[in-house]
Parts: C-alpha cells; structure tokens; sequence
C-alpha cells in the first residue's frame, strides 16, 4: 500500500499549475480578479528555470485550469505562458500548456 | 490659523490620509513588485488599488495606462520630453505654469517650435485663435485646464475636440482641477493628462501622476529596476513599468488612495460646490472693497483660487501682514511668469488665496477684516 499523499504539500505541489506574466501588473490584476471570484490560488515568484528574473507568478490548481484560462481570454489579460508542475521522483519541471 | 495656499498643496487632508499612510509605513511597508511575499503583494495591492481610483476618477479603461510621479510636473516632463522632436511644433499659453514653460523652453532650444498664446484678458483661449496657429508639423496642444494664478478655466472639451479632429495630440496639466473639476480623458479627447497628488485629490507630496490615453507612444526618459524582466538589460516596454523604474512612493500612494476614495465618497461636485460659494463669497465682498484688485474675473467659470493686490502695497507685503495674523496665502509670481503679462502684474505680482474643501466662511469673513486692517493701517 502506498502513502496517500492527498492532503501532503507534496500532493499540492503535484497538482499546481502556474501563469506566467510579461509585467507584474498584469498578474496583479489577474490575481485582483481570480481572488474576488474566490479562486484557490497564490501568488508566487516566477521559478527561475522559467524565466531568469523577479517577477511574479499565479499559482492555482488542477480543477482551476479551465476557469482560470476563460478569465485570462475574457479580461484580456496579457500572460506570457501557462505551465503545469510536473514531479518525478526528486525532480521538479515546469511543463508548457498549450491554451 | 487660516490656511488659503491650497493652490500650492492642499492642507489638512482628510483624516483617513494620515491614518492609512502611518498604517502602511508602520505595517506592512515592504516593497511593491520587488518580491512574492505576504508585505511586497499587499503594498502592490493598495497601489493597483490607487490606480483604478485614478483611472475611474479620470475615466479611462484600463489602469495599466496610470503612471506614478513625484508630481505634476515630473508628468509633464516625461509628456513633453517623450512626445517632442526636433522639427514639431507645439502650441501652448501664457497661463501655463514653469512645469510646462522650463521643459517647453528647453524643447525649443533642442529644435521644437512653440506658438505661445495669450488669450483674452483673462487667458482664456478661443479654439479660433489656436486653430490659426496649426501647422503640417504642429504635434501637441498644451494646456493648463486651470490657470494657479487666476483660477481661470479652459475649455478642453473644444481644445481636445480640435486636437482630435487635426491629429495633435492633446496634453492636459490638471494641477489645479484634478479632484475639483471633472476631467474626463475619453469625452475630452486629451492624449496626455499630469495630474498633482498632492491638491486636489488630497494625497501628500511626493505623489502624482500621468494618464496615458490609448495609442500614445512616448519615450521613456529613465532606465532602471522594475521588477520585470529582470533578465533583460533593456527597460520594459509595457505600461507601467515603461515609466515605473526604481522603488515607487508607497506610503505616499496609499495617502493618495484615500484622498480619493474621500472624494468618491464626499463627490467631486459636492466638493466643487463648497469651494466655489466661498471663492464666490469673496469675489461679492472684493466687489464692495474699492481698494482690492482682482484679477482674472471675468471668466464664466473659475477654480477656487483668486488672486488680488491691495491698492498701494506690494503683493509680498501684504503676504507678510496676513502671516502675522496666522492667515496663509501665497504671493509673487507663482512660478507662472508669463500670465502676468495678460494681467498686467509683472512688478507687482499678486496675493493669491485658493481656499479648500476644509476651510468655512467664518475664515473668508476673518480674511477680509484682516485685509481691511492692513489697507487702513498701511
């Protein structure tokens, strides 16, 4: 039997996914929006293997993607890309959606 | 003590100003867009927070397009040195302020060419009188929509109207309306708007801003951090960051969000009304007062500042008198030099009283015993 990892920061970490911004305006204004519509989200520093930098990054869930994506479109909010964090073993790779 | 220089910086502020401002620094001042955590995304918050006020206040779209300054004039400047080659042409009035005439200067030096308007009597100028001056290479229309010495109002609607139907961008100075008098960037066509934080909207010093419309491409004149595109040596090219380097003035923008959110909360014609009966109290009494000058009085529509010189007495004198009776007015030029060649007070200069929202008319009635104190005993 295996460990159930659904309530572990290791099970939040599998299933994150995050948007990734040109300007940290924009993701103010994106986190603004998902945060008043009482989304599950944080906002983070942009993982350097992204993009080499300081600025920031919206991290939501698996169950979000597709409300998140329809809120970027719908307020035309500029977004440089949106990833998903995928953990293999010990390592971390932040892989591109296609949206 | 009687403050009337609220022409140069509004005094007191609302009380909610101080309380936020001392909040922020005490609190939770880290620094915006300069990290991912809890203190640097609330300072950012409150300062996004500032701009949708700004950009509701001022009716444009998107608050992206607001860009912090120190003050008007740190506007104007980047307006006018990002717009402005060699080869155009601007036309601009004698009622406009040094914030507008020393870069306006210094652009003609570099090669551009100003038209300087006089306009009538009181400065207020015709769309007649700026159409004339239009030219193929004509690129902007500066104007100050409230002179800070007369107080008199131009019309930007047909300015912005003119500017729109020529193709000239239209660069509005707001330092003496904005916060009192609408200003609606979209219905007045203006391209470029500088406002103070620090008077109208009721924010401290150190605060201002310049609304970019839509489509208005200017230079940025500093380089620096952003917080964006951190990898890159090349500044940003999105608003604001374009014209956002280095740490911005948190505790100052916060001050400012509440001087807004006060004046979304008290409306700005509530606020227009209040100055306008005591400016309008004043001008009834001067009338009867044959040994007080007004000037500029003459225009349909004014802003609460009214400038006067007692008969015989120069401006500063009568400036020091009424500081000796704890009343606060400004007197000289009033940074603004040419417009004392329009009324006629380029060795005198002039007494300029500009009440605020805060102050009452027992304080106009103090003011006048006060004046006719110092004529009687000059």
């Amino acid at each position: 039997m295996g460990v159930d990892l659904r309530n572990t920061k290791e099970a939040v970490m599998k299933i994150a996914y995050i948007v990734v911004f040109y300007s940290n305006s924009e993701c103010l204004q994106l986190f603004k929006i998902l945060k008043n519509k009482e989304f599950d989200i944080s906002m983070i520093a942009t993982p350097c293997t992204i993009t080499a930098g300081c600025s920031r990054a919206i991290e939501f869930t698996e169950n979000d993607l597709d409300k998140v994506i329809e809120e970027i479109k719908s307020n035309s909010i500029r977004i440089r890309n949106v990833y998903k964090r995928v953990i293999n073993g010990k390592s971390l790779r932040y892989v591109l959606v296609k949206i | 003590m009687i403050y009337l220089d609220n022409g140069a910086t509004s005094f007191p502020k609302p009380r909610s100003v101080y309380e936020e401002m001392i909040k922020c620094v005490r609190d939770y001042c880290a620094n915006p867009g300069r990290g991912a955590h809890d203190m640097s995304i609330r300072c950012d918050m409150e300062i996004y927070e500032c701009r949708e006020r700004i950009a509701k206040l001022f009716n444009i779209n998107n608050p992206l397009n607001v860009i912090f300054t120190a003050n008007a004039t740190d506007g104007l400047n980047i307006a006018i040195h990002g717009l402005l080659e060699k080869g155009d042409h601007i036309i601009t009035s004698y009622l406009e302020h040094n914030s507008v005439l020393r870069p306006v200067k210094q652009k003609e030096r570099q090669g551009v060419e100003v038209s300087l308007l006089k306009g009538d009597k009181d400065g207020l100028l015709s769309v007649d009188e700026i159409e004339k001056e239009i030219k193929s290479n004509t690129k902007a229309i500066i104007i100050n929509h409230g002179s800070n010495v007369i107080g008199t109002i131009q019309d930007i609607k047909a300015i912005g109207d003119l500017a729109r139907r020529n193709n000239i961008k239209f660069i509005v100075d707001g330092a003496q309306t904005a916060g009192t008098i609408e200003i609606d960037i979209d219905k007045y066509n203006i391209d470029l708007l500088a406002v103070p934080g620090h008077k109208g909207l009721l924010g401290p010093q150190g605060t201002g801003a310049l609304i970019i419309n839509k489509n208005v491409a200017l230079k940025e004149l500093k380089y620096g951090g952003t917080g964006s595109q951190s990898h890159s040596l090349e500044q940003p090219q999105f608003l604001p960051d374009k014209f956002e380097s280095g740490t911005l003035n948190t505790p100052g923008i916060v001050g400012l969000n509440s001087g807004l959110k006060f004046i979304e909360d008290e409306g700005i014609n509530n606020i227009r009304i209040k100055e306008k009966t005591l400016v309008d109290f004043l001008l009834g009494e001067f009338e009867s007062m044959p040994f007080i000058e007004c000037y500029g009085t003459n225009s349909k529509d004014s802003s609460a500042i009214i400038s006067i010189n007692v008969e015989g007495m120069e401006s500063s004198e009568v400036g020091k008198l009424l500081n000796k009776k704890d009343i606060y007015v400004r007197t000289g030029y009033h940074c603004a030099p040419l417009v004392h060649k329009v009324i006629g007070t380029e060795k005198r200069g002039t007494v300029r009283i500009s009440p605020g929202y805060f102050n009452t008319l027992d304080e106009m009635k103090q003011l006048l015993i006060e004046l006719k104190n110092i004529y009687i005993n000059k």
